[in-house]
């Protein structure tokens, strides 16, 4: 088979200011720019850096092969890269670095409903999309009544789409992508919407797809449908390929380790931590975790207790400093956060040697591995955020008293809950 | 899965219609390079999405409005009513044999048509911002879509021109025949100018605020409402409004539309002005597109 898709040593940076990097984006102003350019000789001469600015290497040194048919699976941690990489590969973005080779026309449907507009119909919006997908008018119109069948969308033609369920929407976008025929298909984690007969179709539809010879690339944290769909997976972490081989093989290492790269320890020195993000300040020193008769622990049974430890360096700010928690699973999905000032309304003016407890009470995510990450801000900024410093276990408990115990598919929180039932005695069972 | 339904499925299965590799196009991704020209082999395939673009906002703009596409009438009408009676009755202002309110319609036309093409381009990369960050297409195509969409309205108000020629008798010529081609440099310039703007928009915001200021301004700077001075203003005034190559393609509109000279060096040197603006425009956007993506 032939070549699809080469890329090597493709690597893209993004320069971040300060207080873009916070979330808090921030345009730049005409002065701004002014400034900075009649600055520059000087700043030349004198050698010094460029103003405000932090890289951050959000891929580095990728390099890839996909042959013509195949399927593959990109799998990773939120932020690991894998949405950058298809953005390069559908030409939204440059690469900064490397080079990479596309044979043939290439499909990216990297959020579904880009495109269309609110106030036109139905009809109308199909053209339009695709037109922007890159097709022409004779081949929608060829494709047209395939594309309403697959969508199933017949009798709401002529009505603007901002009348449509979120369902239909949906499903007629993903069907104009999904009969652009492209040579290479890049599909950004978007079959998570819809109904499951409707996710079954699309997937029926890209291994039609991959089965005529053309090449699908396509980013889920869905791993029992990559598995089965895919040919191939690819693991990315940090912005480079970590493992890239049989799907089945890729995602078993990739669990496993998404399960116990964060240290499993109790506790973690955090002055110089590989996991903070770029232009923060360092202001974290320490954190350890432990039960509730503050012992040294990295499980919690389900329905315990947790004590989160955090030491913090000197730092006077602003009022309104806070330490927050986010609690996230192994895919890296945030489940819950903690906020120091929403749940105990006390204001910090900054911090002096200090020392936070969170006491997280009842823990009632189902059994399995969850990681922490910390952020330390005031009322405009994100200060200091290291990302997954440790992760922690929660261990089944006979938390229902009825010996049965919630497991990892039945959701992601044991709720309490109480039953009644009313009827006759005589139809109740009770041990 | 059962051995006969296997086979079906295997035979169902299409032949790989991949063309072989050295027939295949390639799209090779580099870092950016620094100056590119216009890449008209592209454009040119994408050719219906301007169109589509153009026709979506044609469409969208009247939606759910009473009276539609009457707007696009009634907003010039209604300004030469406003001038008619401010300069006209008020000022006094001269408009040499023509009626006023037919003098100032003709140079509110295409000075409308110049207006809104470069204001709705300039701000049509960031009011596309969705589109922007999720899809490729040639840029270009959102600044030039625009203009076009702006063309259809001005289709639209130059049939009022029509008629307010009839009903004040003006007489018929062949210099209506150069109408397209003054209406033609006017949308060349408009390009140039609503691209640069258009990228100027998604990095510094201020432009936003500044271009309705600065076409207001450059409104005034240009014949539209008033005569184009003669030979005896005074020289700096003269001097300041050749500058402007607005001043004569309004002029040339007006005159090949109501009768009247046209200056056709003044018009070389107006052209001359636009290929200028237009080169920057393209090249300036060009260059800073790939970063739309990530700075938008």
């Amino acid at each position: 088979m032939v070549n699809a898709i080469e890329i090597h040593r493709l690597g893209k940076r993004f320069r971040i200011n300060q207080a873009e990097s916070t979330g808090f984006y921030r345009y730049r102003t005409l002065r701004e720019s002014l400034v900075d350019l009649a600055s520059l000789p000087f700043r030349r001469w004198r050698n010094l850096p460029a103003l405000r600015t932090n890289d951050f290497w959000a891929l580095k040194n990728v390099t890839l092969e996909v042959k013509s048919g195949e399927v593959i699976g990109i799998i990773g941690r939120n932020g690991a890269g894998k949405s950058t990489l298809l953005k390069i590969l559908s030409r939204i973005t440059k690469p900064t670095t490397g080079e990479a080779k596309l044979y043939g026309r290439v499909g990216s449907l990297l959020e579904v409903g880009t495109g269309f507009h609110p106030e036109l119909t139905g009809r109308e919006n199909v053209y339009l999309n695709g037109a922007i997908l890159g097709m022409t008018r004779r081949e929608v119109s060829r494709k047209f009544d395939e594309i309403v069948a697959f969508a199933g969308v017949e009798d709401f033609l002529e009505i603007p789409v901002k009348r449509f369920s979120s369902g239909m929407y949906v499903r007629l976008a993903f069907a104009v992508a999904a009969h652009l025929d492209p040579e290479i298909l890049l599909v950004d984690e978007v079959l998570a919407v819809g109904d499951y007969t409707f996710q079954k179709k699309c997937i029926g539809r890209m291994s039609d797809i991959a089965s005529s010879g053309r090449t699908v690339l396509l980013v889920s944290h869905d791993l029992p449908m990559l598995s089965k769909l895919s040919t191939a997976a690819v693991w990315i972490d940090q912005g480079q390929v970590k493992q890239y081989g049989a799907p089945a093989d890729v995602i078993k290492s990739y669990c496993e380790q998404a399960a116990s790269c964060t240290d499993q320890t109790h506790s973690v020195d955090l002055s110089k931590h590989s996991g903070r993000r770029p232009g923060s300040t360092p202001l974290l020193s320490r954190i350890a975790l432990y039960d509730r008769r503050i012992e040294p622990t990295t499980s919690v049974p389900l329905g315990g207790d947790l004590v989160i430890d955090l030491e913090l360096g000197d730092f006077v700010g602003a009022s309104d400093t806070t330490v927050i928690i986010y609690i996230c699973d192994i895919f890296g999905t945030k489940l819950a956060q903690v906020h120091s000032k929403i749940q105990s309304n006390v204001d910090l003016k900054g911090i002096r040697q200090a020392r936070v407890r969170c006491f997280l009470e009842d823990l009632r995510f189902v059994p399995g591995d969850y990681t922490l990450t910390i952020v330390v801000g005031d009322s405009k900024d994100f200060l200091d955020t290291i990302d997954n410093v440790l992760s922690f276990s929660v261990m089944p408990t006979n938390i229902y008293k009825t010996g049965r115990l919630p497991q990892r598919n039945h959701g992601l929180v044991a709720l309490a809950a109480r039953w009644e039932f009313d009827c006759p005695e005589e139809l109740l069972t009770m041990p | 899965m059962s051995q006969v339904e296997l086979v079906n499925r295997i035979e169902e299965c299409p032949e790989p219609d991949v063309p072989p590799a050295e027939k295949r196009a390639v799209i090779i991704l580099r870092p950016s390079s620094r100056w590119q020209l216009i890449n008209l082999r592209e454009l040119w395939q994408f050719r219906e999405l301007i169109v589509q673009f153009a026709w979506r906002d044609v469409k969208v703009r009247y939606k759910q409005t009473i009276i539609g596409a009457a707007w696009a009438i009634l907003q010039p009408a209604l300004m030469m009513v406003v001038f008619t009676i401010c300069f006209s009755r008020l000022a006094g202002v001269d408009s040499a044999d023509i009626p006023y309110p037919l003098f100032v319609y003709a140079g509110l036309l295409p000075w409308t048509f110049f207006a809104s093409a470069i204001t709705s381009a300039g701000n049509s990369v960031i009011g596309s911002e969705r589109l922007i960050t999720k899809i490729y297409f040639p840029r270009l195509a959102m600044p030039f879509a625009a203009v076009a969409t702006a063309g259809v309205d001005f289709l639209v108000a130059f049939g009022l021109l029509v008629i307010l020629m009839i009903v004040y008798g003006v007489a018929w010529s062949t210099s209506l025949l150069l109408i397209p081609l003054f209406l033609g440099l006017i949308a060349f310039g408009a390009l140039g100018i609503g691209t640069l703007l258009a990228a100027l928009t998604v990095a510094y915001r201020d432009f936003r605020y500044a271009t309705p200021f600065l076409v207001q301004l450059w409104m005034f700077a240009t014949p539209t409402v008033y005569m184009q001075p003669g030979g005896d203003a005074s020289g700096s005034l003269q001097a300041l409004l050749a500058l402007n190559p607005m001043t004569e393609l309004i002029s040339a509109f007006r005159a090949a539309a109501l009768g009247g000279a046209i200056a056709w060096d003044g018009i070389g040197v107006s052209c001359l002005a636009m290929l200028g603006t237009f080169v920057v425009g393209c090249l300036y956007f060009r260059k800073v597109e790939d970063l739309f993506s990530d700075i938008i």
